[in-house]
């Protein structure tokens, strides 16, 4: 009998656990018991018994794979007599038959290789997980053609990604052609890391900081639906108020004027007319936030943080350069605490300090938006007046906004912008200060 | 819940003493504990200055300008990279979790309250960080956790920074945790603190927690 072996729950709220090591291969027996698989969670490293005396057919779960709890990583065959023709439930006649014959003209020198070196080792027996058979079914694949596919699981096991892509390259392959001189594209395996390792280089795990941030930005695009809107703002006289007053407000107050506080005024006012920029997407509630909590995107060595300035909506002009000041400083000094790095209901990031004009950032989950601040150069531009249209120069700067078009289309988004720029443009510079 | 009638935990003062004597001690008395041959114990000492790399610690938090003359040991326990040295107090509970929950992170957040409740009777508040492991003051780690289980039988378990010398941790990045510090009794409290008083308050937060008696100090 076939037993699955899934990830053991080892805590009330453990939902996942890393396979550390297993000390048993493919093939392998183990007794009842027998401590055959290493796990860790969160700062616990465990040793884990069998459950049944058997022989180990499948692994489905490698070294540092991150997996569910209760998701089948091994499965054992307890009945030693089945083992060896475990592969039995791969007939030929319960597969279903090939439709064209010239689909096995196909294969390619290098899966020919594979092919007889499988005629080689045919006394081992070639898996395929459930997954892979019913995907087989469904595209009418011959069981020939499966056998030629090089896989990149353990062991060379075709694995799910293995079959897709070989489906997808069959499915846009041009039509095949029937003169043996042609040598169609050899199926490539899906395995990543042997695209590089021929170059000369050097290859380095990341620091922990970049896998987080990694991570945090791959899921963030899988998760929300990225659309963005720009447009450009008059900051002249923002641009002339800094100029006049950067000076006496360095003295006053110890450190240095910046444009940041400004976008984050207009930002804050904008978002007290369009609530559901500052909201969370979960699945598919929208929890609407009361505090408007602008999160800073902050350069540091080695990576991005995006530390919380909470409650802005409380703060006046010089109160926003207090905290944006503060906020900023500590980040860089690696102060900041981890409270502050979650809990933004939105987020700004400045690459324009950079000298760049225009970016499109992504969304800092769980926010629905972000804000992109590109930098101050001067250009010529028309100004209307009542005198008629000139061609004046003024400090003008690109706003992107990123926004998530599962809940926000874009007139939204386009609104919340507009209202950015007037809120810019228009502010009132006496006495902010 | 957890019952009270027969369980007790014997405490094991070791004193200072290397890594490996006590690395090899604890090897020995978790299988002991997993026959049944011993009962629950509570090791505390202090090592040798010595950095602990987990299994999946990430070499790179072993910095160059770290003090060469300190070894390294790979070791088995859950968790990245620390240190361990006088006057920081290190526990290794040999606890066969069977007997009270079958809950590793049950088992992570007790070790957290007993050195939170311990750090409490010096008038400091600690808390925990959600997500990292530990105890921590403000953003500044004080205690480390990291753990092996093996039938439900623990070994490893958490360290204290009592009167540690804070500078062997610029070696290396404690944890893998970029963004924080970390600190000390002494560092927080000014002076350095009587380490047998610490000794004392984490044997009785400890088996208070784990609703039993103490058995004996050995």
């Amino acid at each position: 009998m076939l037993v699955d072996v899934v990830m053991p729950k080892m805590g009330e709220s453990i939902t996942e656990g890393t396979v550390l090591e297993w000390r048993k291969k493919i093939g392998e027996t183990v007794e009842k018991d027998e401590l055959f698989l290493e796990i860790g969670t969160d700062k616990v490293d465990s040793e884990i018994p069998c459950s049944e005396s058997g022989t180990i057919v499948e692994i489905l779960a490698i070294a540092n794979d991150v997996v569910d709890v209760g998701t089948v990583i091994a499965r054992i065959e307890t009945d030693e007599s089945l083992v060896n023709m475990s592969s039995s439930s791969l007939k030929p006649e319960k597969m279903p038959k090939p439709k064209q014959e010239i689909i096995q003209s196909k294969p390619s020198p290098p899966s020919i290789q594979k092919k007889e070196k499988m005629m080689v080792d045919k006394s081992e027996k070639k898996f395929y997980t459930p997954v892979v058979l019913k995907i087989v079914s469904q595209e009418n694949i011959p069981l020939s053609e499966l056998e030629n596919i090089l896989g990149t699981g353990r062991g060379g096991r075709v694995t799910k990604k293995d079959i897709l892509g070989y489906i997808e390259n069959r499915e846009t392959a041009p039509a095949p052609v029937e003169e043996h001189h042609v040598i169609p594209e050899p199926i490539k395996p899906s395995a990543p890391q042997a695209i590089t390792s021929n170059l000369p280089g050097r290859t380095e795990e990341m620091h922990h900081m970049r896998k987080m941030i990694a991570d945090h930005m791959r899921k963030s695009i899988e998760t929300s639906a990225h659309v963005y809107v720009m447009t450009d703002v008059d900051m002249t006289p923002i641009v002339e108020f800094v100029k006049m007053n950067e000076d006496s407000f360095l003295v006053k107050e110890g450190f240095k004027l910046t444009f940041t506080p400004f976008m984050v005024d207009a930002v804050v006012k904008a978002l007290q007319d369009f609530p559901e920029m500052n909201s969370s997407l979960s699945g598919t509630s929208v929890t609407y936030h009361k505090n408007i909590n602008v999160g800073l995107a902050v350069a540091i060595e080695n990576g991005l943080m995006v530390p919380a300035m909470f409650n802005c909506e409380e703060k006046n002009f010089l109160g926003l350069c207090r905290t944006v000041s503060d906020v900023a400083t500590r980040t860089r000094n690696k102060q900041i605490s981890a409270d502050e790095l979650t809990g933004s209901t939105f987020a700004i990031t400045n690459f324009g300090v950079f000298g760049v004009t225009i970016g499109t950032p992504i969304i800092n989950q769980p926010n629905v938006g972000i804000l992109g601040i590109g930098a101050i150069k001067k250009q010529a531009v028309v100004v209307e007046s009542n005198q008629g249209d000139a061609i004046a120069i003024r400090s003008m700067m690109m706003l992107s906004l990123g926004f998530d078009h599962r809940l926000i289309d874009g007139a939204g988004g386009a609104k919340f912008l507009e209202r950015v720029r007037h809120y810019l443009e228009t502010m009132n510079l006496n006495s902010i200060i | 819940m957890i019952e009270t009638k027969t369980k007790k935990i014997i405490t094991l003062d070791l004193g200072l003493k290397s890594y490996k004597e006590v690395w090899d001690l604890q090897k020995e008395m978790q299988q002991q504990r997993i026959k049944g041959k011993i009962e629950d114990t509570l090791i505390l000492v202090e090592h040798e200055p010595v950095y602990t790399l987990g299994k999946n610690a990430d070499e790179n938090h072993l910095l160059q300008s770290r003090d060469e003359s300190v070894n390294i040991f790979n070791i088995e326990r859950g968790g990245d990279i620390t240190f361990h040295g006088p006057g920081q107090l290190v526990g290794y509970p040999i606890l066969d979790l069977s007997n009270y929950k079958k809950s590793v992170s049950w088992y992570m957040r007790i070790l957290e309250q007993v050195t939170i409740d311990v750090i409490a009777e010096f008038g400091i508040n600690s808390s925990r960080i959600e997500g990292l492991t530990g105890v921590w003051v403000g953003d500044e780690k004080i205690a480390a956790q990291g753990v092996r289980i093996s039938r439900w039988v623990t070994m490893h378990g958490f360290a204290l920074n009592v009167n540690t010398d804070l500078s062997f941790y610029d070696g290396i990045i404690p944890c893998g945790i970029f963004e924080y510090g970390v600190t000390s009794l002494e560092q927080l409290l000014g002076e350095k603190q009587d380490l047998k008083k610490v000794k004392r308050i984490v044997i009785e937060k400890f088996n208070f927690h784990l609703k039993v008696e103490n058995e004996k100090i050995v």
